[in-house]
């Protein structure tokens, strides 16, 4: 496990000064900080349901990288663009084009037109739900995620990154110049990657 | 000329003033290399690795991790004899609104989203195989007498990178600096044979 490897370099790189709480805390806004930065990726599949417009966002999504209704890669817009297509654009049915985030509750997208047919049943015969399975009118969302681990070999830089987040900041262990210089390390890696 | 773990580790050792591993274990010391390989070959793919990945009719998008488990950093896509064209999300959706749903009995090009999924596009109407390259994930040194994977010109960048670590463990930080400093070069300077 990714996040056990990297807690325990984190302990033996820092003579097991570090705090194990506060590992845990940088360590899960290392996590997120990489995942703002489109590292750790997935797709999601949500049904539709005929006369909804309105869909939550899976807890776990940071951003929304491109959504596709069906065959039709859908565009994002602000509401202030969708008015100049629809006039009432959250009154318009037919076939989603678009999707906004602006003026929704937080975790929530509006498809618009809003959808006139339901999603087909999420049962995969084949097991390839991104295949030949794939439900006719459902939602593919490929988005960054929050995630517990990362692939293993990015260990000792995640390792890094937490230690400067660990030893710069105000604690009985803070120790600037360290952190500092692991901080570089991992900045001098980063590009790379 | 194959280096074993045992002898680089040795080296490190007493470069680090350290030669008895009073302070540094060999175990911990081999840990590290094992890391430090695997991310400089990340960074630098001087190992490579091809794979067959088998791919389903009517789906465009794999995990790269379940998928192509040796895979650190894909290089390169070939469908039969063809390699293809490295795009990006953006750039296929800008040239094709539907790409979802594109299909065709050839792959023409290939995109990676974050670390995590791979793009072939367009879909194929039947199963295939395509030949993934990638920078190989050259996992655990099981003990010092494994041979180094990356080749002898990459070994002194991991020489480097895990003294300047041994030297941070031990707050030697001065010393630590000017590691950092040599390892900035050798990286601007490094060229894959």
């Amino acid at each position: 496990m990714s996040k056990t490897t990297v807690v325990q370099l984190v302990d033996d790189l820092s003579l097991d000064q570090n705090d194990t709480i506060t590992t845990d805390k940088y360590y899960a806004e290392v996590m997120d900080e990489l995942a703002q930065k489109d590292w750790f990726t997935s797709v999601e599949l949500l049904e539709t349901t005929k006369g909804t417009s309105l869909y939550t966002i899976p807890n776990d999504t940071i951003k929304m990288l491109a959504m596709f209704y069906d065959t039709t890669s859908l565009s994002r817009e602000t509401p202030k663009k969708l008015m100049t297509v629809f006039n009432d654009w959250r009154a318009a049915k037919g076939q989603p084009i678009a999707y906004t985030v602006v003026e929704e509750t937080t975790k929530q997208f509006t498809l618009c037109p809003e959808p006139v047919v339901s999603s087909k049943d999420f049962s995969f015969l084949f097991g390839t739900p991104l295949g030949r399975d794939f439900p006719a009118y459902a939602v593919g969302m490929i988005q960054t995620e929050r995630r517990q681990d990362a692939q293993a070999w990015l260990d000792l830089f995640i390792a890094l990154r937490v230690i400067f987040k660990e030893f710069s900041y105000e604690s009985d262990h803070q120790d600037v110049q360290f952190a500092t210089i692991c901080g570089q390390l991992a900045d001098v890696m980063e590009p790379l990657l | 000329m194959a280096t074993p773990a045992g002898l680089l580790i040795t080296d490190i050792l007493q470069h680090v003033r350290d030669p008895q591993g009073s302070a540094h274990s060999r175990s911990l010391v081999l840990t590290l290399l094992s890391h430090v390989q695997r991310l400089v070959n990340g960074m630098f793919s001087s190992v490579i690795v091809e794979e067959s990945l088998s791919v389903e009719q009517r789906k465009l998008l794999y995990s790269i991790e379940a998928e192509l488990p040796n895979s650190l950093k894909i290089k390169s896509v070939r469908h039969r004899s063809l390699e293809l064209f490295e795009s990006s999300l953006n750039e296929v959706g800008g040239f094709d609104s539907v790409w979802p749903r594109t299909m065709s009995a050839q792959f023409s090009a290939y995109a990676t989203i974050g670390r995590d999924l791979l793009l072939l596009y367009p879909m194929l109407p039947f199963d295939s195989t395509v030949t993934v390259v990638s920078a190989k994930d050259t996992g655990t040194i099981p003990q010092e007498s494994t041979n180094m994977e990356v080749p002898d010109h990459s070994l002194n960048i991991i020489r480097t990178m895990t003294e300047l670590i041994l030297l941070l463990r031990l707050r030697e930080l001065p010393r630590a600096q000017e590691k950092l400093a040599a390892l900035q070069k050798q990286m601007q300077d490094f060229v894959d044979v």
